[in-house]
Order: C-alpha cells, then sequence, then structure tokens
C-alpha cells in the first residue's frame, strides 16, 4: 500500500470527507497544489476550486469548494472549507442559474448591484459546473 | 367551603394551562432535535478552526488578534433566549456575565432579548445586539455580529473578548462558559517551522475573520440547543404540575359533590322524619 495520511475535509455546517488518503490535490492560493505523505507541515489559504483526493484504495472523490484553509501535519490533514460539494451532489442545471443570474447582475447597470458578490457567486458557479462537467464524463 | 362549581372552573383553567405546555414542550423538542443534528454537525469545523488558529498563532505574531491589549475595556458576547419559561436557563447566563466583568470595564454585546434587557438593566453598555435571536438562529447575522466585534477589536477599542453561553452537554444537560476568544492564546510550546501560503501577514487578516465567525455562531448553535433543552425540561415539568393538579383538584370535586349528595340525603331524610 502507498504511504497514506489522514484527511478531514470541514464545512462550517457539515463533515464533507473523512478518511485515509495517499494524495490530494487543492485549489491554493497560487496555483494547484499536491499534497502526499510526510509533507512538511504548512497552512494554506484555498480559493474557489476543486478538491480532489484519492484515497488509499485508489478511488478518486471530488468537491467543488469555495474558499477556505489547508493544515497539513506530518501525517495528518485538515480542509477547512466555505462551502463544499461532492460531483454526485452537485445540480448541474441549478449552477447553470445562478450562473445566469450572476451574469444578468453583472450586465446590468443599475447601481443596487453588488459587483463583488455577483463576482464571487458566478465564480462558484462556473466553478460548480466546471467541476461536475469534468467528473461525469 | 368552596363550592362544586369553583373547583370545576379551576379545574378548567389548570387544564388549559397544561394543554399550553404540552404544546410548547412539544415545539421545543422539535426544535431541540433540529439544533442538536445542526450544532453535531457544526462542531467538527470550529474544533478544527480553533485548532488552526493556535498552531498558526504559535508561528507568527503579526495580527492584532493575537495581542492582548491592557487598558482596552473587554467585550462579553452574551447568548440568552429572547423568552423566558425555560428554567434557569436565561438567569445561569447572566449571573455568569455579572461575575465575568463589571459595567465599568465591560461592554456587552447581546444575542438573545433576555440577556439584552437585564444586562442593559444592570448599567452595561450594550454595544452590539443581535435580537431577537428566533428559534433558529441566522448564520449570516451572527457572522455580520462577529465581523463588526472583529472590527472594533482591530481599531482597539476592546481589549478582549469573552463568550458568555450555555454549552450543550447532550440530554437535557447544559454548562455556563466564559471563554475567551481573543486574543487568541498560543499554547506554551517553542514555535514550529510552518510554510505559509500565502505569507502569514497576507493571510491571517482573512483568517482571524473566519475563526471568529466559527467561534461566535459555533457558541450560538450551542446556546440554542441548550435553550430548546432547558424549556423541554421546564414544561416537561409544568405539564406534570399541572397533571397532578389536575388530579387533587378532581378528588376535591368529588369530596365536596358527596358532601353534598350526603348533606343533601339527610336533610330529606330529617325532613321526612320530621313529617312522619
Amino acid at each position: 500500500m502507498p504511504p497514506h495520511y489522514e484527511l478531514a475535509v470541514l464545512a462550517h455546517d457539515h463533515t464533507v470527507y473523512r478518511g485515509k488518503v495517499t494524495s490530494l490535490v487543492a485549489p491554493a492560493w497560487e496555483g494547484y497544489l499536491g499534497v502526499l505523505a510526510h509533507h512538511a507541515p504548512m497552512l494554506a489559504e484555498l480559493v474557489t476550486g476543486e478538491l480532489s483526493v484519492v484515497d488509499e484504495r485508489g478511488a478518486r472523490s471530488s468537491f467543488a469548494v469555495s474558499g477556505g484553509y489547508l493544515e497539513v501535519g506530518w501525517n495528518r490533514v485538515m480542509a477547512l472549507v466555505e462551502a463544499a460539494e461532492s460531483v454526485e451532489e452537485i445540480d448541474v442545471e441549478r449552477a447553470h442559474g445562478a450562473e445566469e443570474r450572476a451574469q444578468r447582475r453583472l450586465r446590468s447597470r443599475e447601481s443596487n448591484v453588488d459587483v463583488a458578490r455577483a463576482q464571487v457567486a458566478l465564480r462558484r458557479a462556473l466553478n460548480r459546473v466546471r467541476v461536475a462537467e469534468k467528473r461525469r464524463r | 367551603m368552596i363550592s362544586t362549581r369553583d373547583i370545576k372552573s379551576k379545574i378548567r383553567t389548570v387544564r388549559n394551562i397544561e394543554q399550553i405546555c404540552r404544546a410548547m414542550k412539544t415545539v421545543a423538542s422539535i426544535r431541540l432535535r433540529r439544533a442538536e443534528e445542526r450544532l453535531r454537525r457544526a462542531r467538527p469545523y470550529r474544533q478544527g478552526m480553533a485548532a488552526l488558529v493556535v498552531r498558526a498563532a504559535r508561528a507568527t505574531q503579526g495580527h492584532p488578534f493575537l495581542q492582548e491589549r491592557p487598558g482596552a475595556r473587554t467585550a462579553m458576547l452574551v447568548v440568552t433566549s429572547d423568552r423566558g419559561l425555560c428554567g434557569g436557563y436565561n438567569a445561569n447566563a447572566v449571573r455568569r456575565a455579572l461575575a465575568t466583568g463589571t459595567p465599568e470595564e465591560t461592554v456587552v454585546a447581546a444575542v438573545g432579548r433576555r440577556g439584552e434587557m437585564q444586562l442593559a438593566h444592570r448599567g452595561y453598555e450594550i454595544v452590539e445586539r443581535v435580537v431577537p435571536i428566533g428559534g433558529e438562529p441566522e448564520a449570516a447575522a451572527i457572522s455580520r455580529l462577529a465581523d463588526r466585534l472583529g472590527e472594533r477589536y482591530e481599531r482597539g477599542e476592546l481589549g478582549r473578548l469573552v463568550m458568555v453561553y450555555s454549552r450543550f452537554l447532550g440530554g437535557a444537560r447544559s454548562e455556563v462558559q466564559a471563554q475567551m476568544v481573543l486574543p487568541v492564546a498560543p499554547k506554551e510550546e517553542a514555535p514550529e517551522e510552518l510554510i505559509f501560503e500565502p505569507p502569514a501577514r497576507e493571510m491571517l487578516p482573512r483568517l482571524m475573520r473566519r475563526y471568529l465567525r466559527a467561534e461566535v455562531l459555533g457558541a450560538v448553535l450551542e446556546a440554542s440547543a441548550s435553550e430548546h433543552a432547558a424549556r423541554m425540561a421546564a414544561m416537561t415539568a409544568a405539564t406534570d404540575n399541572a397533571e397532578e393538579m389536575i388530579r387533587s383538584l378532581t378528588l376535591e370535586y368529588n369530596k365536596a359533590r358527596q358532601a353534598g349528595i350526603t348533606r343533601e340525603l339527610s336533610e330529606l331524610v330529617g325532613a321526612a322524619e320530621a313529617t312522619a
């Protein structure tokens, strides 16, 4: 068996994933970041993107996450994420709907549109769609 | 002697009260189940965040949340319910708040109407409030409260932040806590080498905000479950008491009725004998 470590992925309102994994790839501040067993202690900030893990049996799981932190200890890793959905949970139609709404808000020139919030919403929606479509094919 | 009609109306009153208590008990038990589930799902994140922040604090010193400010006032976040009928739940939290800091050196951030009212009455300045807290506290409103407290702390208005709330222990049990949230107390261990990405200076402000949100929301969820548990226990006791009261009143009613019948009989018999 390849070297593995304990991983917990926690969202503020539920536990997303818990188990032994051999590797993970997370959307870090400066691009995607891979973590294998025995990685040096690290604290990384995560952005909106795809978090994928390979468990000790070689099975891959994928989550659309939006922002958070990755804490790497010697053989224990914890990801605290704002929101996370596994590929199976993502409702692509809803994500497309959210994408359209955000686009519309950004296009409208009304002064009451919160541009920053609309951009965040758009980024999250696009991320969900991308993660879902990539893994389903 | 009290008349049978009076007793009857008394029984009716008590029965009405019993029904109200029973309804409140049912509502509290449903809310408790939901609050407990929400709390169970939220706890790991809060614990993880606290551990992560302590670890970050040990490796760096560069944020106001990590430094104590002697001289500035302490803020107390006090979580209570909006309404009573929940046993000693609010009284316990308020008592703990009074013991935690005086009105001269402490300001209050109130979540829940009871605590706000009672602490304002005792002369505390209420600087922030989320009132009413409601049956199911809204995460967005609580996060905004956490952000505002964080801003006050960063501006140097506050020296410490202490949360006074009831931690839920399961069943009907809870325990009032006064927990210091700011400044973050690093453990007394040698600083460890920790890679920060992005650099700590850049990461800490955002991390500290998330930490504060997780702590405040976590405390409110603990308190909310405790509140529903306390209300359920109080209403169970009230329902039982009402039942007991109805039982003894019914007994009294029957006795009074029997006494009336006996009296009428003896009057009849007396009258019959007199005319015989």
